[in-house]
C-alpha cells in the first residue's frame, strides 16, 4: 500500500478548514508529537486536535480516501512507541476532547471523552464516593483514552483487575468515518460479539475512540500497608503464597529483588536491618472497621519475615510506598540509560522467571533490577547502561532480547502493561493462525491500513 | 552530558501554560524537547537541527511563567524555567534588555507610569496594549483598604530575638509599595527584634535570571550579599515569595561552603518571625476571603500564619497568576489569560483576595474584576 508522504496545498486547506486553529504544520510544534516516552522518533506531517466527534468522522473519511496515515495519540506516555509515527502521518491528539460527560451514582457509570486525565477522573469519582480502580503508575500523566486503548494495568490489578474490566462500552470512529457505538451503560450485555473488548488494548489499530462508558464501584474508605523484609526473594515469594492460601486478597502486592535493595541502600536511608535483601509491600483496603483486622490477619500469616513495618492511613502508608517509589530514580546508579521490560508470567512462575532473567543478565555482565506486581505476575525487568559505551549498549540489548525469549518458556507474555507498540516482535508469542486471524480482524476495520501501521500486532 | 527529558509526562498537569491550551507543545515536556538540543549540557553540537534553532523555536519555547511547578513534579527534577534562561542567555533578545532597563532604571518611575495608564480610558487602548496598561494601573498605590486585624506579640510567643533582622523589600515594595517595608519593620520591632537598615539591598535578581541576563543578575546578587555581610549577617525577613525563591538560590551560587549554609539559615519568610501573634479582628474583616498561593514558596508558611490570625481564608484553585519571569513582557496576553483563570478559581463570595508575593499582588490586581480587591496580607494587618 502506498501512502501520502507529503501534504499538498489541497490537503492543508482541507485540514485548516476542518480544524481551524487546532491544526499545526510548523516543525517546532510538531516536534513533541514525533515521539513518546519510548524516546523513539518518527515523521509527523501535521497535528490535528479534534474537539468533536463530527470532526473525527470527517477527518477519518478524508484520511481513508486520501490514504493518509493516522497516528492517534493521548498524552504520549507510551513506553512501547505506540504514538511514534512508524510511517509519515498525521497525529490526532485527542486532548481536545476532554469532557467528563456524566458520573452517575445510580448507574455507577462514568461517561467521558478520551482526553480526560486519568487522575482527574479518579478524583471526580472519589468526590462522589465512587471508585475507578485501574491505576497505572503513570496515571497522573495519562489520558483515560490512552489507558483504554492500551488496557493499562497497575498496582491494584491483583484485586481489581485492569482497565479492560471497567469498560462497558465505547464510541469509535473507524477509517472511512463510520461511528460505531459498542456496548453501553449496562453492567451486563451478552447480545452480539463483545466488540468493546476488541477496542480495549487495540493500540489504536481499529479506530479512534471518542467516548467511553466506564464501570465504577463504591469507594473503599480505608486502607493499610505492610512492608516486609526477607533474606532473599525466594523467602519473600514463598511467604506471599501463604497470604493467598489463607484466603486474603490484598489490593496490591509488590516485590523487590536483591539488586533493588542494593540500590536503595546505596542511594538513601532505609529502616530495615542489613540482613534484609528482598522486600514485599502489601496493601489491603475496605471498610474503616475491617481494614485493621485484615492487615493484622495478613501480618500473622507472614510469620517467617525478618522485619516488618506497618502503615495505617494515607500518611503512614505514604512513607512505606516511598521506598517503592524511590526504585525508579535509584536505578540510575547502575547507568544513565534504561531499557525496561514489563513481562508477565503466571503468578507461580515469578521466582523462576526472575532468577532466569538475572542469570541471563549476569552472563552478559549486567545486573537486573527486578520489581513489580507480585500479585499478578507482572515483572518490571530493567537494565541500566551507558548509551555512549557501544559495548555496554549491545550487551544490554542482547540481555533484553534473551529475556523476551525466556519469558515465553514460562508461559508468560512479552508485555503485561505497555503493549507491543513498535518495539515487540509479537510473532514470537502469538501462534501463526492466531496472528493471522488478528490481522484479518484489523483489515475489516481498516482495509487500507491507515491506522497506526506497523504497530501493535 | 546530562540525560534530559524522558517524556514521562508528569509535568503536564501542573503547568499553568499547558492548562491554558491542553496541547502538548505548550507543556514543559514540549519546551524541553525544543530547548535541550540547543543546550550543551544535553546535546552535542553536531546534533543540532537548523530548522529547530532558537529563531524557529523561540515563539513556542518562551511560553513559560517560570513558576517552577514542573521541576517539583519531575522525577528527574529538571527545571524547564532554568533551561529556558540558559538558552536565552545564549540568544539575547530585545525584550530581555527592555526588562533589564525596566528593573534597573525605571523602578522609581513605576508609580507615575501607573498614573499615566489610569488616565487612558480602557476602551481607547488598542487591544494588544490592554494587559500592559492594566498592570501599569495596578501599580498605582491605592491606600484605601482599612486593616482587618490588629496583631501583637502574644505573652506566650516563643521567638528568639537575639539575632538582628533585616527586611528584604524587593523592587515592588521599594518602588511602589513602600508601606509594606515600613509595616514589616514595625511589626518586627514590636516583636522585640533589632531591625537593621534595608536600603542597601537591590533587586533579588530573579527576573534577570529568567531573562537570561546573567551578568546583571550576578551584580545584583553580589550587592545584596555585600549588604548582608556589612550588616553582620543578620536574619533576612522576606515577605515576597518570588524574592525568597531567588534569594534561596544564592546558597547554590554564588555562595558556597559555610557562608552558603549561614545564608540558608538566615533567610526566612517574615511570617516565621511573627510567631505567637495575638489577633483582634476589626469590623472591616470580611467573613471569607480568597488566598492566592504564590508558586514560588517551597513551603508556604504565610498561609498557616494567616489562617491563625485571620479566619475565613479560602485558597483559590488557580495554579499560577502568570506574573513569573518575563512572560508579562514577552506574552502579555497569555500572562493575562493566566491571571484571569486564576481569579476564576476563587469562590464567588470572596470579594477580597490576599497573597504573599509582590508580583502576584500586582498581576492579580490588574486582572481583578470591578469590585474585587487584591492585596498583600501586609496591607490588612496592623499593630
Ligand atoms: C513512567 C511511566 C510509568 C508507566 N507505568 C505504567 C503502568 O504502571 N501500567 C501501564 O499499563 N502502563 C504504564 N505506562 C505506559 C503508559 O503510561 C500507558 O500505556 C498509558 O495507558 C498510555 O496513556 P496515554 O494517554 O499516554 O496514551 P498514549 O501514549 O498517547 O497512546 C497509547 C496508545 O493508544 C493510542 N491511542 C491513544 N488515544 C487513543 C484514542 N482516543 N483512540 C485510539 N487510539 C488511541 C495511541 O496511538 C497509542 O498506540 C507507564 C509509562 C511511563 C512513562
Ligand atoms: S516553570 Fe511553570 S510555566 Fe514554566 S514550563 Fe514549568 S510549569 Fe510551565
Ligand atoms: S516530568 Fe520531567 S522528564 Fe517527565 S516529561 Fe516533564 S520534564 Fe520530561
Amino acid at each position: 500500500m502506498s501512502y501520502v508522504t507529503k501534504l499538498t496545498s489541497a490537503h492543508r486547506a482541507f485540514l485548516e478548514d476542518l480544524f481551524k486553529e487546532n491544526v499545526s504544520f510548523d516543525k517546532p510544534s510538531l516536534r513533541v508529537y514525533a515521539s513518546d516516552a519510548s524516546n523513539m522518533k518518527g515523521e509527523v506531517l501535521a497535528m490535528v486536535r479534534p474537539t468533536s466527534v463530527e470532526q473525527v468522522q470527517e477527518f477519518m473519511r478524508w484520511a481513508d480516501a486520501e490514504r493518509v496515515v493516522v497516528h492517534p495519540r493521548g498524552r504520549g506516555t507510551s513506553l512501547s512507541g505506540g504514538c511514534v509515527p512508524t510511517l509519515p502521518g498525521i497525529v490526532v491528539s485527542m486532548l481536545g476532547m476532554d469532557r467528563i460527560l456524566d458520573i452517575s451514582d445510580t448507574d455507577f457509570v462514568a461517561t467521558v471523552e478520551p482526553g480526560v486525565g486519568t487522575t482527574l477522573l479518579q478524583a471526580e469519582c472519589e468526590k462522589r464516593n465512587m471508585f475507578y480502580p485501574p491505576d497505572p503508575a503513570s496515571s497522573k500523566a495519562t489520558s483515560i483514552g490512552g489507558n483504554v486503548v492500551t488496557c493499562a494495568g497497575g498496582l491494584r490489578a491483583v484485586k481489581y483487575g485492569v482497565t479492560r474490566d471497567y469498560v462497558l462500552g465505547c464510541d469509535v470512529v473507524i477509517p472511512g468515518g463510520k461511528l460505531l457505538q459498542l456496548g453501553g451503560r449496562t453492567q451486563k450485555d451478552v447480545i452480539g460479539l463483545d466488540m468493546t473488548r476488541f477496542m480495549v488494548g487495540s493500540e489504536g489499530t481499529l479506530g479512534i475512540l471518542t467516548k467511553l462508558h466506564l464501570k465504577l464501584i463504591p469507594k473503599p474508605d480505608a486502607s493499610a500497608s505492610l512492608l516486609v523484609g526477607y533474606s532473599s526473594l525466594d523467602a519473600a515469594l514463598s511467604s506471599m503464597g501463604k497470604v493467598f492460601a489463607a484466603g486474603i486478597l490484598p489490593s496490591a502486592v509488590e516485590f523487590m529483588n536483591e539488586t533493588v535493595l542494593d540500590i536503595l541502600k546505596q542511594t538513601g536511608e532505609y529502616p530495615w536491618p542489613d540482613t534484609v535483601n528482598s522486600l514485599l509491600l502489601f496493601q489491603v483496603d475496605g471498610a474503616e472497621d475491617t481494614v485493621p483486622l485484615e492487615i493484622a490477619r495478613l501480618s500473622k500469616q507472614i510469620d517467617d519475615a525478618l522485619w516488618r513495618m506497618q502503615g495505617v492511613g494515607k500518611e503512614e502508608e505514604n512513607e512505606l510506598w516511598g521506598y517503592r517509589r524511590r526504585v525508579s530514580a535509584a536505578s540510575y546508579v547502575l547507568g544513565p540509560d534504561r531499557i525496561g521490560g514489563d513481562m508477565a508470567v503466571p503468578r507461580g512462575q515469578i521466582l523462576n522467571a526472575v532468577r532466569r532473567f538475572e542469570s541471563l543478565a549476569e552472563k552478559n555482565g549486567k545486573r537486573l533490577i527486578a520489581f513489580g506486581h507480585a500479585g499478578d505476575g507482572n515483572i518490571h525487568a530493567n537494565l541500566h547502561y551507558d548509551a555512549s559505551d557501544p559495548d555496554d549498549a549491545e550487551r544490554t540489548q542482547k540481555t533484553h532480547h534473551e529475556m523476551d525469549a525466556a519469558v515465553l518458556e514460562f508461559g508468560g507474555s512479552l508485555s503485561g502493561e505497555h503493549g507491543g507498540g513498535c518495539l515487540k516482535d509479537v510473532g514470537r508469542q502469538l501462534g501463526e493462525d492466531e496472528h493471522e486471524m488478528m490481522l484479518k480482524v484489523r483489515s475489516l476495520f481498516d482495509p487500507n491500513g491507515i491506522l497506526n501501521p506497523k504497530k501493535g500486532y | 552530558m546530562k540525560r534530559g527529558c524522558t517524556q514521562c509526562g508528569e509535568c503536564l498537569n501542573v503547568c499553568p501554560v499547558y492548562r491554558q491550551f491542553s496541547r502538548e507543545e505548550y507543556a514543559p515536556k514540549g519546551k524541553r524537547l525544543l530547548l535541550e538540543p540547543l543546550h550543551e549540557d544535553f546535546s552535542a553540537a553536531h546534533e543540532k537541527d537548523p530548522e529547530l534553532d532558537w529563531e524557529h523555536i523561540k515563539e513556542l519555547a518562551r511560553l513559560c511563567a517560570g513558576c517552577g511547578k514542573c521541576q517539583q513534579a519531575c522525577a528527574r527534577k529538571l527545571s524547564t524555567a532554568d533551561l529556558l534562561s540558559d538558552v536565552r542567555a545564549q540568544h539575547p533578545h530585545w525584550t530581555q534588555h527592555f526588562w533589564s532597563l525596566w528593573i534597573k532604571h525605571m523602578g522609581p518611575m513605576w508609580p507615575s507610569l501607573g498614573m499615566l495608564a489610569s488616565l487612558v480610558p480602557g476602551w481607547v487602548a488598542p487591544k494588544g496594549l490592554r494587559p500592559s496598561l492594566d498592570s501599569a494601573k495596578a501599580m498605582v498605590n491605592k491606600h484605601n483598604l482599612k486593616p482587618w486585624v490588629t496583631i501583637s506579640k502574644g505573652a506566650s510567643a516563643d521567638v528568639d530575638v537575639s539575632t538582628p533582622v533585616v527586611v528584604f523589600q524587593g523592587c515592588t515594595a521599594k518602588n511602589i509599595r513602600p508601606q509594606w517595608t515600613e509595616k514589616a519593620q514595625n511589626l518586627l520591632r514590636a516583636w522585640g527584634y533589632e531591625v537593621k537598615d534595608s536600603s542597601g539591598f537591590n533587586c533579588c535578581g530573579g527576573t534577570m535570571h529568567t531573562a537570561g541576563i546573567y551578568d546583571t543578575m550576578h551584580e545584583m546578587q553580589q550587592k545584596n550579599i555585600e549588604h548582608w555581610r556589612a550588616l553582620g549577617r543578620p536574619r533576612i525577613a522576606v515577605f515576597c515569595a518570588s524574592c525568597h525563591h531567588a534569594l534561596a538560590d544564592y546558597a547554590n551560587s554564588p555562595l558556597s561552603g559555610q557562608e552558603a549554609e549561614q545564608w540558608k539559615q538566615s533567610l526566612m519568610p517574615l511570617s516565621r518571625l511573627l510567631k505567637g501573634a495575638e489577633a483582634h479582628s476589626a469590623a472591616e474583616k470580611p467573613e471569607l476571603y480568597g488566598y492566592h498561593q504564590p508558586c514560588h514558596w517551597k513551603t508556604d508558611e504565610d498561609m498557616p500564619f494567616l489562617q491563625e490570625i485571620l479566619p475565613g481564608l479560602v485558597k483559590g484553585n488557580g495554579i499560577c497568576c502568570g506574573m513569573g519571569g518575563i512572560l508579562q513582557i514577552t506574552n502579555p496576553d497569555l500572562s493575562r489569560n493566566m491571571a484571569d483563570s486564576c481569579m476564576q478559581g476563587f469562590p464567588r463570595q470572596a470579594r477580597n483576595i490576599l497573597t504573599s508575593c509582590s508580583g502576584c499582588t500586582i498581576q492579580l490586581t490588574a486582572a481583578a474584576p470591578e469590585g474585587i480587591t487584591v492585596n498583600h496580607w501586609l496591607d490588612v494587618v496592623t499593630l
